[in-house]
């Protein structure tokens, strides 16, 4: 009898290990559920062009996070972020901001892997855009990142970094202020489509 | 970062990984595309399937002769391609379902973010639509971003630039993709 429980123990650990080798790890934390994955494009941000189509530039904390379904039924991920100083724009104290991936009953929608991803708690600086489209949902939440991965700086060392970008903390808000005017005497316009343009 | 093929374990030059493969059930992937998109944004659509058909040891990617009304991306069992204004955020993505107990991608959708400026050509501050296409058909074939900036498969995009050849690299790559699933 003994030999039978071993047996069985043993017979039901292997298969768990070979389904996570087979389906991989994410299908077996997701029972059920379609693996939808997504790779982005962006627009290639430079300072100039990221500070003159930013909203809003504001640094804060990480507060909460909320799993939402975007207007197509995309698991997304809403964030809201305690304002603590504003370098652009006129932002409330507390933005909402939503970012691609998540999951909901059906789905779990993994987005590329240099998507947005926020920890709460976390102090971030972060270059926002209202602009929501004419996606169905945009009163649902107030931004998203400009850029993606090129709109999140963290500090680290005294500079603010990410990937692409590095700015002084130290001088950072003047660097922003000296940017806007740049971009203001060059004339500066959004990487935008004009009204009527279609392909 | 040297690229290997998942499964496989070969190490090669290029910088690009590899995505979860098509089953070996799947030896075309033939898309719809958005009726309201003009006709000749429709044929460099094609231009870009028949350029990455090229690079391949058989044809993979096809635009059907039959246009969908979707708007959207949705798992419904059509390979679509769509426009749609999302706001700011993305220029075009490229979304795969595996379904649950699938080890394998069975649908794959395109969409184009119609909130940023597109042309059919480099026009300075458009993007080239032939040029996102050929990256995102890329995806398709379950190749993922390059780190090379001179690669197709590099994940930004430039405005103000024809970009629609592949490289020898994102060749491979594909080459090496695609041989999970061609019979």
């Amino acid at each position: 009898m003994k030999k039978v429980k071993v047996f069985t123990l043993f017979l039901v650990a292997t298969l768990a290990v070979s389904a996570v080798t087979v389906y991989g790890f994410a299908k077996i934390t997701s029972f059920g559920k379609t693996i939808v994955r997504s790779e982005v494009t962006f627009p290639a941000y430079d300072k100039n062009q990221l500070v003159n189509d930013a909203t809003t530039i504001v640094s804060g904390e990480v507060v909460s996070s909320e799993a939402q379904d975007d207007f197509e039924g995309f698991p997304a991920t809403d964030y809201v972020i305690k304002v603590d100083k504003v370098f652009k724009g006129s932002p409330a104290t507390e933005v909402e901001i939503r970012t691609e991936g998540g999951e909901n009953a059906k789905m779990k929608y993994i987005p590329e892997d240099r998507a947005l991803t926020f920890q709460i708690g976390e102090k971030v600086v972060l270059f926002l855009s209202d602009d929501k489209g004419t996606r169905p949902d945009r009163n649902d939440f107030g931004y998203f990142v400009l850029g993606g991965y090129q709109g999140k700086l963290k500090e680290e060392n005294g500079k603010l970094k990410n990937e692409k970008f590095t700015f002084d903390v130290a001088t950072f808000e003047q660097e922003i202020k000296q940017i806007e005017k740049d971009n203001k005497a060059k004339g500066l316009k959004k990487i935008k489509a004009e009204p009527g343009g279609d392909i | 970062m040297i690229g290997t093929v998942l499964g496989v374990g070969i190490a090669h030059a290029y910088t690009h990984s590899l995505l979860a493969p098509w089953g070996s059930d799947y030896q075309t992937c033939t898309y719809k595309v958005q009726n309201t998109f003009g006709s000749l944004t429709k044929s460099q659509f094609a231009d870009a399937m028949n350029h990455w058909n090229a690079q391949l040891t058989k044809s993979f990617l096809f635009k059907s002769s039959v246009d969908t009304q979707d708007t959207q991306a949705s798992w419904n069992g059509v390979k679509t391609v769509t426009k749609y204004n999302y706001g700011a955020g993305f220029v075009a993505r490229n979304i795969a379902y595996h379904p649950w107990l699938y080890s394998y991608t069975v649908e794959s959708d395109i969409e184009f973010n119609t909130y940023y400026p597109f042309a059919n050509s480099g026009l300075a501050g458009y993007y080239d639509v032939q040029s996102v296409m050929t990256h995102e058909l890329g995806h398709t074939l379950s190749v993922n971003h390059s780190t090379n900036a001179i690669d197709r498969m590099y994940p930004d995009s430039f405005t103000g630039v024809e970009r629609r050849v592949t490289t020898s690299d994102d060749r491979t790559a594909a080459r090496d993709s695609t041989a999970r699933w061609f019979n």
